[in-house]
């Protein structure tokens, strides 16, 4: 369904006219819209409103769209005024933290976690699921002033997806079958995207796609618009036009083009020497909250570089900062609560996504025979579940906070099934060590471990990435309960390539990772990566079985054949991917591909659920309120709109 | 001594095109690279990458390149044209967020070393001139506890206390309203304010060490004949202790001038890591953690300079102030 504001009454902004402190002018009634049967005045942040006094803008009604984004806030309506700081450990990195604040895709989640229109009005889809139209937002403009049209979508379209120079290989988003859709303009604001076979997973991509690149901006840097490229690139310092665009046309925590439009809700303003960065807000941001007051509310947000993780935590915690929660650490709760009244913030435990904190694979397809029929057994992998002592991990390691359970999506999902997580959960090691006997795996002379049936005892070796602070731990745990069942298990931290080659190369025993990317809306926008092997992105870090991934991937040219329920499940997950979201079949397909992945315990876990922590500043209002969920799988802070956030006493 | 200074010029270029050639297969010898790293968490804070955003990436920082391609287009750069490439991580000149970070790491460095010679000199002969007394047991005391805290304890020590006694975050060089105000007086103090915080972090350890070698080397020379012949004619002691051992005994401090350079830059990374300044220890750590490689690169390149030049001027300053020191005459 498409809002349809009128502009009722556009007032007269005269010249030199008088300017009050409020914001608005003292003589001149302010500017008028109604949607439906209300009546809104729309008000900007005095910081505009002088700009617009001094001529440098022009008056709020010609800035915004017709059709305008209304905000329903999440608790009051606010002022203006005020400064977001936000702490980062990195120069590049930290998406969750501020990119998900800051940038809007043709839709987003609301509060319920329904996917809305956010830069464009709406969109409709064809019945057989090949043509998807699009309406953009009338009178849009990007932070310059230039208007936002269908032109910038062509642009998008013409010039960066089909140059081969800037897109060497076709994004799979928008190529399904590896077919690119085809673009129709259809006028200044509407477009259609008309792909070669039904597509309805499309949807499930709205939600991070932004279809559009500033043309007024960027054609001065591209090949195709301007013969002076090679010289331009060559005066700036970069090897040719394509670095040379990509420089100009990056809008994320590396843009080095200030001049360069974004649709954000701030826009960047100074980068200092130290690497921060300062952006001030978007005066032609789109969105007005009930009352018709142009968000956001917070005039400025500045992005503050430190030196490493425990320096930010440090930082936090003498209230340097106004919102936190990405590289705020568990461990470090009890600390963060202590200091709340000194630091001036509040720090609470919101409801996260992530399905085990900690998961392992073992490898499927070792090349060690022996090894590789042990894992296979299920009687195994139920046996290695059982001995593991998840109660205990979760209180020394996540202060009981957590949920002892198997990584099978969290309870959020439209198919899941109450105890599906359950699996082989239970700490019981009499009956892991009657499995292990049932297999036929005898103890040695000693009763210290068991052999395998060539006779050599079972030693496993975990080799995991050193990076991470609590997995060392839980290896450390893990192999402690396993001594119980007579499980040899040795521990490696590696440095992160190295532990990814050796995972590719299929040279690991197991491979082991924080068990995220699990949820119903992840897995449809990226892959159901947990759910099919190698449990994890095949190309760079296949938990266990890729082999078995090589197969599948090459049709059958390459790598090792899996056995047949392996090959149901690839072909589960395939077609759950091609069924419409929400249809029956869907559903019925997603509960399979969770059931087959439960029962058969190929990836297992430890911890999930874990809260995650976050700080807010005390003077901040409408930010997400407890037991919110605050989950990178749901756009982090995204539901609940950093624009409407504003500082009050 | 012009011809030595000549030849050791000379012989730097074959040096450091070695060195240049090592750095580069270092920093690219782990497995994996930048973009490894920069999709492992692009991924993790749940953005989506797909093979297409990844091959543009590949393409965009050459990394699809053999390794000898690579080199040869680095050192090029840097020789013909003195560019170092762009940082991955900062997509920023990589000589723009060097010399940045040299500036201050110079600033720091020297006033560190004024601070550890200001300390160091007078309790160094002190305690050598005294020895055995009330005071040069102090002296050794806190000597030995300076040498033997680490760094970064001692900042992080000060950083609690200043935060809990006077509730300000002792971290950077600047208050946060100072950050970005253009330079003035109160800018200056505000300075002056955080600055001496590393100063005397890092001066401890050096100034420990001074003292127990001044002590040591003054102690030698005490002993000596020429000493007892000087007191012998009725020279007066202050006289005597400061135109002849104390001379003698200076030599350490000034070897100790070519490891100042390159020491600053790398030894201090940790103190500067806890006390977020605006070092190029820090960015070196980041840039070799993350093989964001050209970074990593340029900074290992030029501290190999700095270290090579370093070793010359203390090689010189020897020369000068110790008449014994010769080198042989090409």
């Amino acid at each position: 369904m498409r809002m349809r504001w009128v502009l009722v009454v556009a007032a007269l902004a005269a010249v030199g006219m008088a300017v009050s402190a409020g914001g608005q002018p003292e003589d001149e009634p302010p500017p008028q819209v109604q949607i439906g049967e209300a009546q809104l005045s729309l008000t900007e942040s005095p910081l505009l409103t002088e700009m617009v006094g001094r001529g440098e803008l022009p008056p709020l009604e010609d800035r915004i769209p017709s059709d305008p984004q209304v905000i329903s806030v999440q608790g009051s309506l606010g002022g203006y005024g005020g400064r977001l700081r936000s702490l980062a450990p990195d120069p590049e990195g930290n998406y969750a933290e501020f990119g998900w604040l800051n940038t809007h895709g043709i839709a987003q989640y609301d509060e319920e976690f329904n996917l809305v229109p956010t830069v464009f009005s709406s969109w409709d889809m064809s019945e057989d699921y090949r043509v998807f139209t699009f309406f953009m937002r009338e009178g849009m403009k990007w932070s310059d002033g230039h208007p936002f049209t269908t032109r910038d979508v062509q642009f998008w379209y013409e010039d960066i997806i089909l140059n081969e120079e800037l897109t060497p290989t076709l994004p799979l988003a928008y190529a399904p079958g590896g077919a690119l859709f085809e673009l129709e303009i259809v006028d200044q604001y509407r477009f259609r995207m008309r792909f070669a076979e039904p597509y309805p997973r499309f949807i499930d991509f709205l939600h991070s796609a932004a279809v559009w690149a500033p043309y007024h901006h960027l054609r001065q840097f591209h090949t195709n618009y301007s013969d002076t490229v090679a010289d331009l690139a060559a005066e700036e310092g970069y090897d040719n036009w394509r670095d040379l665009f990509e420089a100009h046309a990056e809008t994320g925590v590396q843009q080095t083009d200030m001049d360069t439009p974004v649709l954000n809700t701030w826009v960047l303003e100074e980068v200092d020497s130290a690497g921060n960065r300062y952006y001030v807000r978007n005066p032609y941001f789109f969105k007005v909250d009930e009352a018709g007051r142009q968000l956001p509310y917070i005039d400025y947000f500045d992005r503050i570089l430190v030196e490493n993780n425990e320096v930010l935590n440090a930082r936090v915690i003498s209230g340097d900062t106004t919102h936190a929660s990405w590289f705020v650490t568990m461990a470090n709760y009890p600390l963060l609560k202590s200091e709340e009244v000194r630091g001036g913030y509040t720090a609470g435990l919101y409801p996260d996504a992530r399905a085990s904190e900690f998961g392992f694979v073992f490898n499927y397809t070792h090349q060690d025979p022996v090894l590789r029929e042990i894992f296979n057994d299920i009687r195994w992998r139920q046996a290695v579940s059982h001995a593991i002592n998840r109660e205990e991990m979760n209180e020394i390691q996540f202060l009981g906070q957590g949920i002892p359970r198997q990584p099978i999506m969290d309870p959020g999902a439209s198919f899941y099934a109450e105890g599906i997580d359950q699996y082989y959960v239970e700490y019981d090691v009499v009956l892991a060590n009657r499995l292990l006997d049932e297999m036929g795996l005898e103890w040695d002379s000693e009763g210290q471990w068991r052999l395998r049936p060539d006779g050599r005892p079972i030693r496993v070796n975990m080799e995991f990435w050193a990076g991470r602070g609590t997995w060392a731990q839980s290896g450390e745990l893990i192999k402690g309960y396993w001594e119980d069942i007579g499980v040899d298990l040795s521990l490696t931290p590696r440095e992160r390539g190295l532990y990814q080659s050796r995972l590719l190369a299929n040279e690991s025993d197991m491979g082991v990772w924080a068990i995220g990317g699990s949820s119903e809306a992840y897995s449809r926008q990226a892959d159901p990566i947990r759910y099919r092997p190698p449990w994890h992105w095949p190309e760079n870090t296949p938990l266990g079985g890729v082999r078995w991934w090589e197969w599948y991937e090459s049709g059958g040219a390459r790598g090792e054949e899996p056995p047949p329920e392996i090959q149901r499940l690839y072909d589960v997950v395939d077609e759950w991917l091609d069924e419409p979201r929400g249809s029956e079949r869907y559903l019925e397909l997603g509960r399979e591909m969770l059931q087959i992945n439960a029962e058969n315990a190929w990836l297992i876990g430890t911890i999930g659920l874990v809260p995650r922590v976050a700080v807010f500043d005390n003077r901040l209002r409408n930010t997400p309120a407890p037991g919110s969920l605050l989950s990178v799988e749901y756009g982090m802070y995204e539901p609940y709109r950093a624009e409407q956030w504003f500082f009050g006493e | 001594m012009a011809m030595f200074i000549v030849k050791r010029v000379l012989l730097f270029i074959p040096t450091l095109f070695v060195i240049s050639i090592v750095v580069f297969i270092l920093i690219q010898a782990p497995p994996g690279d930048y973009l490894t790293i920069l999709i492992t968490n692009m991924r993790e804070s749940g953005q989506i990458v797909d093979e297409a955003v990844i091959a543009s990436l590949q393409q965009r920082y050459g990394l699809d390149q053999p390794l000898v391609t690579r080199y040869f287009r680095w050192i090029g750069n840097i020789v013909f044209r003195g560019d170092f490439g762009v940082s991955f991580q900062w997509n920023r000149p990589v000589s723009e967020l060097i010399w940045e970070r040299l500036l201050w790491t110079f600033v720091i460095s020297f006033s560190t070393l004024i601070f550890t010679w200001l300390v160091a000199f007078p309790i160094g002969i002190f305690s050598a001139t005294h020895q055995y007394s009330p005071l040069d047991y102090v002296a050794t005391f806190f000597g030995f506890i300076g040498l033997a805290i680490p760094n970064f304890m001692i900042a992080l020590v000060l950083m609690w206390l200043g935060y809990s006694w006077f509730g300000f975050s002792m971290g950077g060089l600047f208050s946060a309203e100072f950050v970005r105000a253009p330079w003035s007086y109160a800018k200056f103090v505000n300075m002056l304010q955080h600055i001496w915080v590393p100063i005397v972090v890092l001066g401890t350890a050096g100034t420990a060490g001074l003292i127990r070698t001044m002590r040591a080397n003054l102690l030698d020379e005490l002993r000596k004949p020429y000493v007892v012949t000087a007191r012998a004619k009725g020279l007066s002691e202050s006289r005597l202790i400061w135109k002849y051992p104390v001379r003698v005994a200076l030599n350490p401090f000034v070897s100790s001038v070519g490891y100042v350079l390159p020491q600053l830059i790398s030894g201090a990374a940790i103190v500067s890591v806890v006390l977020s300044l605006p070092t190029t220890g820090p960015m070196l750590l980041r840039a070799l953690l993350s093989q964001d490689m050209y970074l990593a690169g340029g900074f290992v390149l030029m501290l190999s300079t700095l270290t090579v030049i370093g070793t010359l001027i203390s090689d010189i300053l020897l020369v000068i102030i110790d008449p014994r020191i010769r080198y042989e005459r090409g």
